[in-house]
């Protein structure tokens, strides 16, 4: 069965292009521009990983990630953070994201990070 | 100290910048002119941060000397609205009860002025002390005073430059951030072309181009904007 990826970024550019790579990868994406409703969205979704643009708006990506560890039915799940801040590995720490991605990043590279955590 | 405005003063104190135990020359231009002026053998410069007294500058102070946060003298000071004079702190109801006066490091006289901020926060004190008794007149308290207030305007000007940094600082961080999202698009772009089952040579290799010139603009700005 193929595994599902949600993506969320609100750089709709960048999220088309998660979404054709990671597609083309075998996998199944669904792509969100904002993720004011993570814990819904994930249980309607049920993703095997998420893909998390670290500065979203409204609540961003690190309050996200935050509400989802504090979700008896998510607080387990891959997540992988992307971000061009300078700090990203620091923050991925704080935040206890599973692993992170700096932007500006290859199709190898999400590819590589993606398969790797995806459970 | 204002009471009750003690988490507001502590924000005043981070907005100065100033930092414990980095050595600044001027500072210490200012504790070595006051004890030539009022004919001391100690000044000193006090930062009172979260219930703690710290030495910005010192002259003629032991380094071992260790500074409580007691009443009678700096943290006194600090609570005050104006100069604070104790022309013998053995006479003195709270001073004689701080462990300077009464340990050995005996201090006697004690002249100290607010570090007062214009927005009315006072930071910690600028003192004058000596291990005998003397008399401070009316005009060392004028010109002490003045004194102060150009220490007050040297830290106001470092705050003021500390501000400019740290906003270009962070207009550089979210200008490099909005120029990576873009690179994002265009590295991701050019290697899925490069992978079109029916690119030709010349869009591979014009593909392949974009991509090396896309990493040469990461490194620019990783260079130049977070460096």
């Amino acid at each position: 069965m193929e595994k599902c990826i949600l993506v969320y970024e609100d750089d709709l550019e960048i999220l088309q292009l998660c979404k054709t790579i990671l597609s083309t990868s075998g996998y199944r994406v669904e792509a969100l521009s904002n993720c004011e409703n993570i814990i819904s969205d994930v249980a309607k979704i049920k993703p095997d990983l998420i893909l998390m643009d670290l500065w979203i708006p409204q609540i961003g990506g690190e309050q996200a990630i935050l509400l989802l560890r504090d979700s008896p039915d998510s607080h387990d799940m891959p997540v992988v953070i992307f971000s061009a801040h300078e700090d990203i590995e620091a923050i991925s720490k704080r935040i206890n994201a599973t692993s992170f991605i700096k932007k500006p990043f290859d199709i190898s590279t999400l590819r590589g990070v993606i398969s790797e955590h995806v459970s | 100290m204002q009471k009750g405005f003690e988490p507001e003063r502590l924000s005043e104190l981070e907005r100065y910048g100033i930092i414990e135990g980095l050595e600044e020359e001027a500072y210490n231009a200012y504790t070595r002119l006051a004890c030539a002026l009022f004919d001391v053998p100690m000044a000193a410069i006090s930062i009172v941060e979260d219930n703690r007294i710290w030495l910005k500058s010192s002259h003629g102070i032991d380094e071992k000397v260790v500074i409580h946060y007691e009443p009678g003298l700096c943290a006194s000071v600090v609570s005050s609205e104006n100069i604070y004079i104790i022309e013998d702190a053995l006479t003195h109801e709270k001073a004689a009860q701080n462990s300077l006066v009464r340990g050995p490091f005996g201090v006697r006289f004690y002249a100290g002025v607010p570090l007062k901020t214009p927005s009315g926060f006072n930071l910690g004190s600028f003192c004058l002390m000596d291990k005998k008794a003397r008399s401070f007149s009316h005009e060392h308290a004028k010109q002490f005073m003045a004194l102060t207030s150009l220490l007050m305007h040297y830290m106001e000007m470092q705050k003021n430059k500390k501000q400019i940094v740290d906003e270009n600082s962070l207009k550089m961080k979210a200008l490099a951030h909005d120029l990576k999202n873009p690179l994002t698009i265009i590295t991701l772009q050019s290697e899925m072309l490069m992978d079109e089952n029916d690119a030709t040579d010349d869009i591979i290799e014009m593909s392949r181009q974009i991509s090396i010139a896309g990493r040469r603009i990461n490194e620019v700005i990783n260079k130049r904007l977070f460096s």
